[in-house]
């Protein structure tokens, strides 16, 4: 049944990658976006006018890969993402206190199970000391862009909950 | 309806998009309707063996060396559906998939791993069906005891109770 994927499948590529405590990092670079993934994406793209978008669809790195590899990889195991959270010092921060360099952990509701991870861009404020909201810089999947968007302004919001984690003192 | 159709909605594919991680994603498809009518679909016979093969084969088609496939939720999909159908069909299309370590396809694969770990956990434990009754010296009434005739790791079970169970 899946004797091509098989047989001429490009094998996943890792690069060395570690957090700051020098645990080992799973990673593998992702190939190039395929035309009908360059379509979905833009068709998600069509659906959030307020969304930002800074690089069109690409392979090689994920949403983890994006604000923990430098663009280089994909992170894709959320048990790795926990590593890094524990091993980089990372700690949890309520909304006001999230701050522009700072992360947001996208999970799903009720089963905690990390699914997306974006970085922190911009802080609007409506008033001085008002709620502040945040927004965030998104790679899509392991092949679809780079967004800024609301961090409210999710597809399928009603299944996540959001988390701001920051590694400051 | 062809199975497919449902798993090209946006519900579906929109998670390729929003969740890496493989357990995750397989939760998420869990909770989709495209899945759990799928499932309905298989248990109630209007999704044959035969459509399902040919549905996966036509997704397969798209597949483009060092290209992403773009089916790859849907691949997925199928897998969380096929989760407690016990039939040749399935196991082999979970055990082939999971066998599958290629960049191309770097959720589906892991998804069905998982899926292949959860029919394990949730099939009945080892059942042996060979034993050979001891005989107790001086024993008054017949009381069988069940001996493996095998291995001494494998647990001894009464196969009336455990086929019964299947």
């Amino acid at each position: 049944m899946f004797a091509l994927p098989t047989l001429v499948g490009t094998q996943p590529q890792p690069l060395p990658l570690f957090t700051q405590r020098f645990s080992k990092i799973d990673n593998v670079q992702e190939v190039a976006p395929s035309s009908a993934c360059i379509a979905m994406f833009a068709n998600m793209v069509g659906k959030h006018p307020s969304w930002v978008t800074r690089k069109p669809p690409t392979g090689v790195y994920n949403c983890a890969g994006l604000v923990w590899a430098n663009r280089r990889t994909a992170i894709q195991d959320a048990a790795a993402w926990q590593l890094i959270l524990s091993d980089d010092g990372y700690r949890r921060v309520n909304l006001q206190q999230v701050e522009v360099g700072d992360i947001g952990i996208y999970s799903l509701v009720g089963l905690n199970r990390l699914t997306h991870v974006g970085l922190v861009v911009r802080i609007d404020q409506l008033q001085q000391g008002g709620a502040k909201i945040p927004w965030l810089l998104s790679k899509f999947g392991n092949t679809g862009g780079e967004v800024m968007h609301h961090f409210n302004d999710w597809p399928q919001a009603e299944m996540y909950s959001l988390s701001f984690w920051t590694e400051r003192p | 309806m062809n199975p497919l159709q449902r798993l090209m909605s946006d519900e579906v594919s929109l998670l390729g998009f929003t969740i890496s991680d493989a357990e995750s994603l397989s939760l998420a498809l869990e909770a989709t309707a495209a899945v759990r009518a799928l499932r309905l679909e298989i248990v109630s016979g209007v999704v044959s063996v035969e459509l399902l093969e040919a549905s996966i084969h036509q997704l397969l088609g798209a597949f483009e060396i060092r290209k992403s496939f773009p089916w790859d939720t849907q691949l997925a999909a199928i897998a969380v559906a096929v989760c407690n159908w016990q039939c040749e069909f399935a196991e082999r299309f979970l055990n082939q998939l999971s066998a599958v370590s290629a960049a191309e396809m770097p959720l589906s694969p892991k998804v069905a791993k998982i899926v292949l770990r959860r029919r394990a956990q949730a099939m009945p434990p080892v059942s042996i069906k060979q034993f050979r009754f001891a005989k107790i010296d001086g024993a008054q009434q017949a009381t069988p005891i069940f001996v493996p005739a095998q291995t001494s790791s494998m647990q001894a079970v009464d196969t009336r109770t455990s086929e019964a169970n299947c």
